[in-house]
């Protein structure tokens, strides 16, 4: 009889678990404001005029950024205002990417809003028909919402074909941030202009001890990072009116040799293998006096509890081979699209209107981000809490900018990690034939690739 | 009806499982072999066009496929080789321990049980030439420091050595299991005869464990060719492509380029690799048992 008992048990147990496990979701972190009523679909009871999606729930597939902890952190007031429940799942920036590969390939009807890259995903997602056309929407929030209120450039890049796919979030530049007590030890209180005095200051640091620059050297990850020294150089990845890759050119040789130097010669004995988070924690620990990286990060080397140099960071534009060829990137990193299998695209629609909302965008500059709105950037309150040396280079830089910082085409990610390749060549001390070569053989990699593109 | 059930009850009773092995194991395999004939892109528009071969001959002119079917086979046969002579030289000493032998067991076996994805990240912490454990050791003995993962050179090895820490045990594990197994007869045999400790392991002990350590590691060996959290957690194949193995390519094309039809094309292509490991094993099960009875 015991024995009986205690299978019958063991056995509801193991049907228990089993149930649960079945009934498992995905995401790496999932957050409700508040209860869910109903998961995809239609709008149920509970809806009213001015509630007319109410009892939706809206899933949002982020990266981590300070405008996604800015509207977390506000949701409810959305929530209460629409009956609308929006749940966040946040990954990693390449696991964010294969997501929505693998939701949007089997139809998408798992998503709703997603977050990409448009540099390297805009092309990709809009030809393989993963994002909502969001012409029609826009026109309806008319004036109020302002889309013309986006810079140029940022629409530009968040549109195909003149029809808008994504609304511009986050833009980030390159620049350098550097430790003004270690520069001003060796008697420099900013960051030289060209390249030849930028390697004279990583001397003097380095004969004073330190290590002179962070730099991304992990291949994928390094393209972007490199994009400002190779614009420095008058080179760049495709001509985009001609459509002719430029990898094999004279430009894009130096600039690979300069920036393996520059890693090799410059930074700690890990930048193989470096990434933002890397550099960041280098510059943060005091590792090294210098980081070029993007300016989105700034926030962290601030951190009075988690940063040693808190108190002393200067701000520089990235330097060129003249002081006029200095062209950093400035970029729309993230933005906000429709997935175009979503069942709840107007429910959609009415969270990423809210999220991208003059208002909202104002608050998540103020939080740490930077924006892509004129008008937030025109508000003084928008920057009170950045600091001034940053606004100063910020400014310098879009004026100078380049608005990609990696191949612009629809294969970018192929052509990103064959890129990457010859970056690490380059840091590893290839001989100039050598890297040439293989120059060659990337350039003619990609031409394959922008060519089957254009005959589509 | 009752007679029809009596007659067939063995197959009906193997029914739920055969239905579950097609809809869950010939089904994908069949839709992953008619995609790698397509040069499909994941596009929801798209049609699924049908190429024949053309996916696995580019493959085959490919310079990037043969070094990473390379560094998988070597990776593999590199690994396991020294996990099984470490395996077996620990197996052999916890056998020797007559006290507190659950607790020196648990000990040896929590690399294995430890998510590698989590071993990834935190040998990848102790691998950092800067701030990492590994270098400080070095320096503190007065021996030069390496770049481990920051290099192209020394990332390989500093792969297979991690694989080393975290599998060595499973070996451990069913060697062990095959030691607790044999008798004491012919040891005592052994011992009358003269028979010293080396003689014993080398004439009697491993060879009456040589069918448990030949299956521990072509076990070990299928595992080790499939290797990807490890990879993708410490050096996502890099720096460059010089850590990538046929796991992390087929990855890449998959989901970092979508080229779905390329991926599956590489996939069926290691399907076949694993399969002959697969088939060798239970080739030399049977031979073992042959020999063996």
């Amino acid at each position: 009889m015991k024995k009986r008992m205690f299978s019958a048990i063991l056995c509801v147990i193991m049907v228990v678990t089993m149930m649960s496990g079945c009934g498992s979701s995905g995401g790496t972190e999932t957050t409700k404001g508040t209860e869910g009523t109903t998961t995809g679909g239609d709008t149920t009871q509970g809806s009213s005029d001015d509630k007319p999606y109410a009892g939706t729930t809206v899933s949002v597939l982020c990266a981590s950024t300070p405008y996604i902890e800015t509207l977390r952190v506000n949701i409810s007031e959305f929530e209460e205002a629409t009956g609308i429940t929006v749940e966040f799942d946040q990954y990693e920036n390449e696991q964010l990417s294969n997501q929505i590969a693998v939701n949007a390939a089997a139809g998408g009807t798992e998503l709703d809003v997603v977050l990409y890259r448009p540099i390297q995903e805009n092309l990709s997602f809009i030809s393989k028909g993963w994002l909502e056309n969001l012409d029609s929407y826009i026109e309806t929030a008319g004036d109020e919402y302002d889309y013309m209120d986006y810079t140029d450039s940022a629409r530009e890049i968040t549109s195909k074909d003149g029809s808008a796919y994504g609304i511009p979030l986050v833009t980030e530049r390159g620049i350098i941030q550097y430790n003004t007590e270690m520069l001003a030890e060796v008697g420099y209180d900013s960051i030289p202009e060209t390249y030849d005095e930028f390697v004279e200051l990583c001397e003097k640091l380095k004969e004073a001890g330190y290590t002179p620059i962070g730099l991304r050297g992990e291949g994928n990850a390094a393209v972007t990072q490199f994009s400002s020294f190779l614009y420095g150089f008058g080179g760049d990845f495709i001509d985009l009116e001609t459509g002719k890759a430029l990898i094999n050119t004279d430009e894009f040789v130096e600039a690979l040799q300069f920036y393996g130097m520059l890693c090799a010669e410059y930074s700690p004995d890990g930048v193989l293998n470096a990434g933002w988070e890397e550099t960041s924690n280098w510059f943060t620990q005091e590792q090294v006096a210098m980081r070029a990286d993007c300016d989105s990060q700034y926030s962290y080397a601030l951190d009075e509890n988690n940063s040693l140099v808190y108190d002393k960071v200067g701000y520089g534009v990235i330097p060129g081979e003249t002081a006029d060829s200095r062209s950093p990137f400035s970029i729309v990193a993230w933005s906000m699209g429709i997935s175009s299998g979503s069942k709840n695209k107007e429910a959609s629609w009415e969270f990423i209107k809210w999220a991208t909302s003059k208002e909202m965008d104002l608050l998540a500059q103020q939080e740490g981000n930077f924006s892509a709105r004129n008008s937030t950037w025109a508000d003084e309150s928008s920057t009170e809490n950045v600091p001034a040396g940053l606004i100063e280079v910020i400014e310098t830089s879009n004026a100078i900018a380049v608005p990609y910082d990696r191949p612009y085409m629809q294969n970018s990610a192929e052509a990103r990690t064959a890129i990457g390749e010859l970056i690490t060549k380059a840091i590893e001390g290839a001989a100039e034939d050598e890297l040439r070569a293989t120059c060659e053989d990337v350039n003619t990699t990609v031409q394959t690739l922008l060519d089957s593109e254009n005959a589509q | 009806m009752k007679r029809w059930v009596n007659k067939h009850i063995q197959h009906i009773f193997m029914a739920p499982t055969i239905i579950f092995v097609l809809a869950l194991v010939t089904f994908p395999i069949v839709y992953t072999i008619r995609i790698s004939m397509s040069t499909w892109t994941m596009g929801t528009a798209e049609a699924i066009d049908f190429v024949g071969l053309r996916n696995y001959v580019e493959f085959l002119k490919d310079e990037r496929f043969w070094n990473a079917f390379g560094r998988t086979i070597s990776y593999t046969l590199i690994a396991v080789g020294v996990e099984m002579v470490l395996g077996v030289a620990i197996a052999l000493l916890i056998s020797k321990i007559k006290k507190r032998t659950n607790i020196v067991r648990t000990v040896f076996l929590l690399p294995m049980v430890a998510t590698p994805v989590a071993v990834g990240i935190l040998w990848k912490l102790m691998y950092d030439p800067t701030i990492g454990v590994f270098n400080m050791i070095l320096s503190a003995l007065g021996l030069p420091t390496s770049s481990w993962l920051s290099s192209s050179d020394s990332v390989f090895s500093s792969l297979i050595i991690m694989d080393i820490w975290e599998w060595t045990p499973m070996i451990m594990l069913m060697v062990f299991a095959g030691i607790s197994g044999l008798g004491d007869d012919m040891f005592e045999s052994a011992k009358v005869d003269g028979a010293n400790e080396r003689q014993t392991i080398f004439k009697i002990t491993l060879p009456l464990l040589a069918p448990t350590i030949l299956m521990a590691v072509l076990l070990r060996m299928i595992d080790a060719l499939k290797t990807f959290d490890q990879i993708y957690s410490t050096t996502s194949g890099g720096p460059g492509y010089s850590s990538e193995n046929l796991n992390i390519l087929s990855y890449r094309y998959a989901f970092e380029y979508f080229y779905m039809g390329k991926a599956c094309a590489l996939l069926m292509i290691f399907f076949l690799v694993v399969l002959a490991f697969a088939l060798l094993y239970l080739v030399a099960k049977k031979w073992i048992e042959r020999r063996y009875q």
